[in-house]
């Protein structure tokens, strides 16, 4: 072991221009974190598998009902929307783990040694948010890319397929990825607010789920005016290839998903610089 | 170099620590001592940023540990050793560690070795025994080769052998001039290991001294004497102002005079003595003594005897 050495004494710049030379690095302690415990694979896994299982399923099961009475035909069916539908159960798995990511330190006491490493609680948050997004992006945008090609592979069988060319199929596609990031990064604000697990998943899925269902008995402008701007509606929205009539454009729908991360985010951010850890 | 001024911190009504001052310099081991409850780890926290002081501070070589620039260069602490994710590895653990700080992955491998974890490093932690946790725990203040090291009951799960080779191995880094501040409730291990130490008791300063000035300090220090005519030698101190009881063998506490002073009263009243031996209290009996007043959680029941009652972890 080395003696001590005098210059690491030395004070050194700190502030916002010094934490942002440390993401980098911090960033890449994040990544070590997330890729050396078995829960990150086996999440990504099931979301995969729902994503693109499921889409692939679900296109099975309407193209074998083509030709029954109330079967499904080209003028009722959104090829697009019915292929990448497992997106919907992928995003509990995509939640679980955003929430996860941060309230597994807190669980495991391990956020105080983060802590002490990485003093900067907001370079701490910031690189663990990149790092887990980064990851939600990729592994979403191509399992969604992939469930709609199965599923379209599957409905050609009864010439029910779209094409990424067809209005707005391309851009509800790429959404995919980045409706899980919403989702994901929502998860992770929670668990930044709550720190539990239990607390934080209660929550997220209490916006997702259970939410809608308690707006449904609202007198009648109310349900259906709050309704429309709930994470499932404006969720659904970002994935409809072709907006309904009364529903919100794909980028109002995606700014305001988007908003409900951002917040919880913000939240996390506020409370973590105030709290002890 | 650790330095707290009027440190303090409420938690609601409870005041943890109490407007506590004192310094740890480089170059010793300094024990941190304390009844249950006593403020120990909020202490500690409190050093390492983690918990916000609410009123004074406390600083690692003259800055607040959260202004320090990569930390774990400077400082590394051992605050819980089961502060690990039961499914990381322990060399992951490390890794991401040092990723963080800009401490070069070789340096991983370094503590690894150092500690004897090399063989279990790629398990993970949940099958690490209470010791390998322990043992990586102080891998990782180890990581950044910091100048100051804390450890809050670093021996906790240690076998003897393991508690031996803490013992010299923080001494050694003491040696090389590092700031090794150290909390444990076993006192005869910290009695061989600590030249200083920092007494608290309800989240105050009861003692920052030497260990040999804390245990001089304390009245359990005596002087025993045996004596064919214990009586009358018994009368002729309590003459001369000394304080004396009787052991159970019918020796003589005495305490208030020198064993020169026992001698030559002895010699001068024509008594023979078979015994005449200084005791020292032990570091034990010192802090049950300046502490006894302290104590957050008496057990209840039993007479108390300094042997008996627990010293627990705070």
């Amino acid at each position: 072991m080395a003696t001590l050495d005098a210059s690491r004494v030395r004070p050194r710049a700190t502030g916002f221009a010094a934490s942002l030379a440390d993401f980098p690095g911090v960033a890449k302690s994040e990544w070590t974190k997330f890729r050396s415990v078995r829960s990150s694979y086996w999440t990504l896994a099931i979301a995969v598998v729902a994503t693109v299982g499921l889409g692939a399923l679900l296109s099975l099961a309407v193209a074998s009902r083509v030709g029954h009475p109330h079967g499904p035909t080209r003028a009722t069916l959104d090829p697009a929307l019915e292929s990448i539908s497992g997106i919907f159960l992928a995003e509990l798995a995509i939640g679980v783990l955003g929430v996860l990511v941060v309230s597994s330190e807190f669980t495991t006491g391990l956020a105080r040694v983060s802590a002490a490493a990485v003093p900067s609680r907001s370079l701490l948050l910031a690189a663990k948010a990149t790092v887990f997004g980064a990851v939600v992006l990729v592994v979403g945008e191509i399992s969604a890319f992939a469930a709609f090609f199965a599923g379209q592979a599957v409905l050609s069988t009864k010439s029910l397929q779209t094409t990424l060319s067809a209005p707005g199929v391309a851009r509800a596609v790429a959404s995919g990825g980045v409706y899980l990031l919403i989702v994901g990064l929502l998860g992770l604000g929670l668990a930044g607010i709550v720190r539990r697990t239990a607390g934080a998943i209660a929550a997220l899925f209490g916006l997702l789920l259970v939410l809608p269902l308690l707006v449904l008995p609202l007198p009648s402008p109310w349900s259906g005016d709050i309704s429309t701007y709930l994470p499932s509606s404006v969720g659904m929205d970002l994935l409809t290839p072709v907006r309904a009539a009364g529903s919100l454009s794909p980028l109002e729908a995606g700014l305001i998903f988007a908003a409900y991360a951002v917040a919880a985010l913000v939240g996390a951010f506020v409370l973590t610089n105030l709290r002890d850890v | 170099m650790i330095e707290a001024v009027g440190l303090t911190k409420r938690y609601g009504q409870t005041l943890a620590v109490d407007g506590l001052s004192f310094e740890v310099r480089p170059g010793h081991v300094t024990g941190f001592l304390g009844p249950n409850g006593a403020g120990k780890s909020t202490t500690m926290r409190m050093i390492l940023g983690l918990d916000a002081p609410t009123a004074g501070s406390v600083t690692v070589n003259g800055r607040p540990y959260r202004l320090i620039h990569r930390p774990l260069r400077e400082v590394g602490a051992l605050l819980d050793a089961s502060a690990v994710h039961p499914g990381r590895s322990g060399r992951a653990h490390l890794l991401a560690l040092a990723e963080a700080n800009h401490i070069p992955r070789s340096r991983v491998d370094e503590v690894l070795a150092l500690v004897g974890l090399t063989g279990v490093a790629k398990r993970r932690a949940r099958g690490y025994s209470l010791g390998m946790g322990q043992r990586l725990g102080i891998a990782a203040a180890l990581l950044g080769d910091p100048g100051t090291l804390l450890f809050d009951e670093p021996l906790n799960g240690l076998d003897p052998e393991g508690i031996q080779w803490v013992r010299n191995f923080f001494r050694a880094l003491a040696g090389e001039g590092r700031t090794v501040f150290v909390s444990s409730h076993l006192m005869s291990e910290m009695a061989l290991m600590a030249d200083e130490v920092v007494v608290i008791g309800r989240g105050r300063l009861i003692a920052a001294q030497s260990v040999d000035a804390f245990i001089q300090a304390s009245s359990q220090n005596f002087v025993r004497v045996r004596c064919p005519r214990a009586g009358e030698l018994e009368e002729a101190l309590v003459a001369r102002g000394a304080s004396v009881t009787r052991e159970q063998d019918g020796a003589l506490a005495v305490s208030g005079l020198e064993p020169a002073a026992i001698g030559q009263l002895a010699h001068d009243t024509g008594l023979v003595l078979h015994e005449l031996s200084p005791q020292q209290a032990s570091l034990e009996e010192a802090f049950m003594e300046l502490t006894a007043g302290a104590v957050e959680f008496h057990g209840g029941g039993l007479p108390s005897n300094p042997h008996l009652d627990a010293v627990g972890r705070g």
